[in-house]
């Protein structure tokens, strides 16, 4: 078990270690940040002592080992634009992201699971397709739109809900709905087709057949063995909810390190966005990482073979 | 909504009670209001100042010797009074006394100690990006506590077109503190006292009840400086009273937010100017005066302002109305097409032509990728066939941005924009894009024009420090400008819409250096 | 609900002219047509018969097992205990008499047992739904007994395993351990062993054979091989396209097999000591339950089939002895040769 975790961190860090390349090299190509920063009449002496300052007159695999070597330590340097640290304004930041994202996936996971699940018991039904409906909707429709379609209508209209902020436990419904509800449609449909192979099973109909009642069949023997498929793409759906909450956090201002990152990328401030970006590849490695090793929970088969 | 109207009620009484709401700052303030920026400072130490919007947070706990008023005109503020010195007019000197009884937050006087060290800091490229400003003053002069004098090596008449420069910062406090301690928890003289913030979200403000000014402060207990990117969530915001007051309410929902029972409003022109700039440098049609008059005549900005930009705007010829060398009798060019035909033609274009036109679609200012894109298109109706080319901000700068090797532009067309502040003083905004390039010498760095008259002109007018011999020279570059349409063809400045609830509060919009969102005078309204 | 009377008194169960129909988008079939048998307490009835003859469809249809959507029952009566269990709502089947009165097992045990949860869990489970263990303590007590009775040896251990833990033998007795944990009155076994080897076939039926001295279970075995239904099958019945041909105490069918079909089912066991060239083999195909014949459905395949064969479906004839089959041949009189 252990070998199997070291081996996983170890696949981890390459691929983190090969994102901070791309994001490094990319970024520079993008255009020159030191330009952006300074007033436009600055004189040409300025500008080159504060590419100087920053280290930007040097050869990139040059600027790419300091980074490195910095980044090892903790060091990620300071954001160009907020001068101060990018680990502080990163660790300010990450967990609004987080919670958002996480509370995302629980929102999705709420109409995703009941529909799968009832879709195919009750397949070609008026619920069925209601479900498919109701799925195909959030597929349909952009996040940033979808929530401000739930701020005109929740807090606006109806006055049920905070329009922006984080403040209370409230706050973070119309954004996790903003968000969450993009991938219900192929969640539902992994659980439905899940769903239907195991519902047509020996086992399941063993289960019938000695009286297991009906409710009982579905949702404790039926979904366990359904619910692989759809734990498989957990770590896909993380970080895809990591991703959409760069958007989200936008038009809820929400707190998080989307936003913060999305106008470093404008700004060219390096230093933020190589970070933002490594700890959202970090992210989706430990989300990756936490679902292999979640296999072993549901599926006894796959435990032993560690 | 409306338990925060029974509240602010109950506040309001309660303010009625202790005294007159626009007494004097002695009674103790109450009450809480809460606002919403589009966009927030990314700093609150002065020295550090980037970009306009740090002006948003800098502007409410810090103030400089003059200050400009909502009337348009700048007064003396923490100056009592100031006078230019030229009994040597190659070298100038600014004596300036300070007004006494000006204290910061945390008690401690305003003194010349205090001013010199902001200068100091201010001067220091590793802490300031505008320290090249400063470049001109050769020694910092403290004469008394309330009394110092700068003397300038040469004649430096962008300093005073810059509020003089110099903001108040405490030196002891800094001291004790630190500069991260200082930025972190910042201490000035303004209206406003620092109480917490948390980055990206809010700012919040305590009014200051040692503050100097008697006639023009808020009165109000705390603000809170909320932080809201997205157009639609901060107007859903004030609509349901989770915030007072907003700004940079987008054109689009303009009608809609007018029409809101109990909100009032107010349009500011934006201290920036847009201008269509064009690439004078290679060889090519916008060599000719008269291909560039065309262009000018061939758009009907009054019809874009309209449509696109819901009406606002206001055209302004090269100075805006409240400007440093504003002339009335010169007219933004009137929309004549059969003219500009005629024009091309006698330039040697009867067929038109095909040029590159780069837009900006990042909205700096609402709705600037549209409004590019009419232009663009109106021009296509006199010949001028444009290739529009979308740019995001940062990408744009770097093509605007004149370097050693290139004029990355070729000939081309490029909407550009450069604030002349509030008021206007074009004489920054022309040295930049005006005057020719001059790398060593930090003339016209985003500039596409090589008129050496130009460059006299401007270098002369920078250096006239009298006022009224500057508005004469100004007023002489901006009609040559305007009869050549060198350095851009003006466009219009946008208009700044803020919202505020106008049960609950009482606004009076103040500017600061260059952006109208200054809380000088904002406070709840008592009841009658 | 009122009591019916048996036709045989010890019968533990009873199946009078059971249909079974399956609507299908090509039309609607009924793989079971028309089926009547019975099993006494502690007697064994084996159901004989080609693939596609509707075996399997039939001890599916007594648990009303079919599958959803589009099976139903479409007649007949199945009878345990004085109680038509077709006339029951799925609630009071599955609460009173699935798993507890009446049960079942079925062909592939390597798919029958749920691979994520444990075998205590799964052996427990009709102890827990039919509340004959009230704490889990006592589930899992009496789980390890029934485990005990199929002969695995540590249960108590093993309840903790999972199923692809267990071989293919063993997991067929788990199977069967769930099947007999409430002591039914009726067991049904689909082809129990035809996955099995042969050596643990034995092993099995032997299993089952004490399990029914021990608790007087009555078991419909289904099986296509004669040879297991001659070991232990008090009576057997031969089906054929959905329905019964022939059926009668084992030993009678074996020596006087009156059905052409079972006959030709019996000529296909090669027997030691024969020399025979090439094996016997039935032509022909079973008819298609979309194009039934109006008449005897075998008479197509059959050597000694006529015009009336074809024509009308042969009446019940009574040998004696609770040997009976439907054949015009047979009720003409004489039985039939052997082919």
């Amino acid at each position: 078990m252990t070998r199997f975790v070291l081996r996983r961190v170890l696949q981890g860090m390459f691929s983190i270690l090969g994102a901070s390349v791309i994001i490094f090299v990319v970024t520079r190509l993008s255009g020159d940040p030191v330009v952006l920063m300074l007033p436009p009449e600055a004189p040409e002496a300025m500008v080159s002592q504060m590419r100087e300052r920053l280290g930007l007159d040097l050869p990139i695999w040059q600027q790419y080992f300091m980074f490195l070597s910095d980044a090892v330590t903790g060091d990620f340097g300071n954001s160009y634009r907020w001068e101060m640290p990018v680990l502080e304004l990163i660790r300010e930041r990450l967990p609004a992201t987080i919670y958002l994202a996480s509370a995302a996936l629980v929102f999705s996971l709420m109409l995703s699971i009941p529909f799968g699940v009832l879709s195919a018991v009750w397949r070609g039904s008026w619920f069925d397709r209601f479900a498919k409906g109701v799925a195909m909707l959030g597929q349909a429709m952009p996040n940033f739109w979808v929530g401000l379609l739930l701020i005109i209508v929740f807090a606006i209209g109806l006055e049920w809900l905070p329009a922006y902020g984080a403040d209370t436990p409230k706050h973070v419904i119309l954004p996790a709905i903003a968000l969450g509800w993009y991938p219900v449609a192929a969640q539902t449909r992994i659980v439905r087709s899940a769903m239907l192979d195991v519902l047509d099973s020996d086992y399941i109909r063993m289960g019938r057949s000695v009286g297991v009642p009906e409710g009982v069949l579905i949702w404790k023997y039926a979904f366990r063995n359904a619910a692989v498929p759809l734990v498989t793409m957990m770590g896909v759906y993380f970080a895809s909810m990591l991703g959409g909450a760069f958007v989200v956090e936008v038009v809820f201002a929400w707190p998080g390190l989307g936003r913060t990152v999305v106008e470093a990328l404008f700004a060219r401030d390096f230093p933020v966005v190589q970070a933002g970006v490594l700890f959202a590849a970090l992210m989706f490695v430990a989300a990756n990482l936490v679902v292999d090793l979640s296999y072993g929970l549901i599926d006894p088969r796959i435990r032993n073979d560690r | 909504m409306s338990r925060i109207r029974m509240g602010a009620g109950a506040i309001a009484l309660t303010c009625a009670l202790l005294g007159s709401v626009a007494g004097p700052v002695t009674a103790e303030q109450t009450g809480q209001l809460t606002v919403a920026l589009a966009a927030e400072s990314t700093t609150m130490d002065p020295a550090k100042y980037s970009a306009g919007v740090d002006q948003y947070f800098i502007g409410t706990m810090f103030e400089m010797l003059v200050k400009p008023m909502p009337d348009g005109t700048v007064q003396n503020w923490l100056a009592e009074d100031w006078s230019i010195d030229d009994s040597n007019p190659d070298k100038p000197i600014i004596d300036v006394h300070i007004r006494p009884g000006v204290t910061f937050h945390n008690g401690d006087p305003l003194t010349s100690e205090d001013f010199r060290f902001s200068y100091e800091r201010q001067a220091d490229p590793n802490v300031s990006r505008w320290s090249h400003l400063q470049a001109n003053v050769e020694e910092f002069e403290i004469v008394d506590d309330l009394h110092f004098r700068l003397h300038f090596s040469k004649p430096d008449a962008a300093y005073i077109a810059n509020y003089l420069q110099l903001w108040a910062m405490p030196k002891k406090y800094f001291e004790q503190v630190g500069e991260e301690g200082f930025g972190q928890h910042p201490v000035g003289t303004g209206p406003w006292k620092f109480n917490s913030r948390k980055v990206k979200e809010e700012l919040r403000l305590e009014a200051y009840d040692g503050y100097w000014n008697k006639d023009h402060h808020p009165t109000v207990k705390d603000l809170v400086i909320k932080i809201i990117p997205e157009d639609l969530t901060r107007v859903a915001a004030l609509k349901t009273g989770e915030v007072d007051w907003i700004d940079n309410v987008p054109p689009a929902m303009l009608e809609d937010v007018k029409s809101q029972p109990n909100v009032a409003t107010a349009a500011m022109p934006s201290g920036n100017n847009l201008f269509l700039d064009m690439d004078t440098i290679p060889e090519g049609p916008l060599q000719n005066v008269k291909v560039r008059q065309a262009i000018a005549y061939g758009i009907d900005m009054d019809a874009i302002i309209e449509t696109v930009l819901f009406g606002q705007g206001i055209r302004y010829a090269e100075v805006s109305k409240d400007g440093t060398g504003y002339d009335p009798d010169l007219k933004p060019y009137p929309y004549d097409p059969a003219k500009a035909m005629q024009l091309m033609a006698e330039a040697g274009y009867p067929q038109g032509f095909d040029i590159d036109c780069y837009n900006l679609i990042t909205p700096r200012e609402p709705n600037m990728k549209e409004m590019g894109e009419a232009m663009y298109a109106y021009l296509g109706t006199i010949g001028v066939r444009c290739k529009v080319i979308n740019l995001e901000y940062g990408a744009w700068i770097n093509l605007g941005r004149r370097d050693e090797k290139t004029d990355q532009l070729n000939g081309g067309l490029l909407s550009w924009m450069w604030g002349q502040s509030i008021p206007a003083d074009p004489t920054i905004a022309w040295g930049g894009h005006l005057h020719s390039y001059e790398p060593g010498k930090g003339w016209g760095s985003y500039s596409h024009v090589n008129d050496p008259e130009f460059d006299k002109m401007i270098e002369d007018a920078s250096g006239e420090m009298n006022q009224d011999k500057r508005v004469a020279k100004l007023k002489e570059i901006a009609k040559r400008k305007h009869e050549l349409v060198l350095g851009g063809l003006t466009t219009y400045q946008p208009l700044v819409t803020m919202a505020w609830n106008d049960t609950k509060v009482d606004y009076t919009p103040w500017p600061y250096p260059g952006f109208w969102r200054n809380f000088q005078e904002i406070g709840l309204k008592t009841q009658n | 609900m009122s009591l019916i009377e048996p036709i045989e008194p010890a019968a533990a169960l009873e199946v009078r002219n059971l249909v079974t129909e399956l609507r299908l988008r090509r039309g609607t079939l009924r793989p079971v047509d028309g089926v009547s048998f019975s099993v006494a307490k502690g007697q064994t009835l084996g159901i004989v018969g080609e693939s596609g003859s509707g075996k399997s469809m039939t001890c599916l249809s007594l648990l009303r097992l079919l599958p959803r959507p589009g099976g139903r029952i479409a007649g007949g009566e199945v009878v345990v205990a004085g109680t038509d269990l077709t006339k029951l709502s799925d609630r009071e089947l599955a609460r009173d008499w699935r798993g507890r009165r009446i049960s079942m097992v079925t062909q592939d045990p390597m798919s029958s047992l749920n691979p994520v949860y444990t075998i205590g869990d799964q052996v427990g489970a009709p102890l827990r739904y039919h509340r004959i263990a009230r704490t889990r303590s006592d589930a899992r007590a009496r789980a390890a007994e029934a485990l005990g009775k199929v002969r695995i040896p540590s249960p108590e251990a093993r309840l903790h395993d999972y199923p692809h833990q267990f071989s293919g033998g063993m997991r067929q007795r788990v199977v069967s351990a769930m099947a007999i944990a409430c002591a039914p009155e009726v067991m049904i076994a689909d082809e129990p062993t035809s996955s099995l080897d042969v050596t643990i076939q034995v092993k099995m039926m032997d299993l089952y054979r004490q399990i029914q001295e021990e608790t007087g279970v009555a078991i419909v075995l289904i099986t296509h091989d004669m040879g297991v239904a001659a070991s232990i099958c008090d009576r057997i019945a031969v089906m054929y396209a959905g329905r019964i041909v022939e059926q009668g105490p084992a030993k009678e069918l074996f020596r006087n097999p009156a059905h052409p079909y079972t006959q030709s089912l019996l000529s296909a066991i090669p027997k030691l000591g024969e020399k025979r060239k090439r094996l016997y083999a039935l032509g022909g195909q079973p008819p298609s339950l979309t194009a039934m014949p109006k008449g005897c459905r075998f008479a197509p395949r059959c050597a000694l089939a006529d015009a009336k064969c074809h024509a009308s479906y042969p009446g019940e004839t009574n040998l004696g002895a609770g040997h009976r089959t439907n054949c015009w041949r047979v009720a003409e009189g004489g039985a039939p040769h052997a082919a």
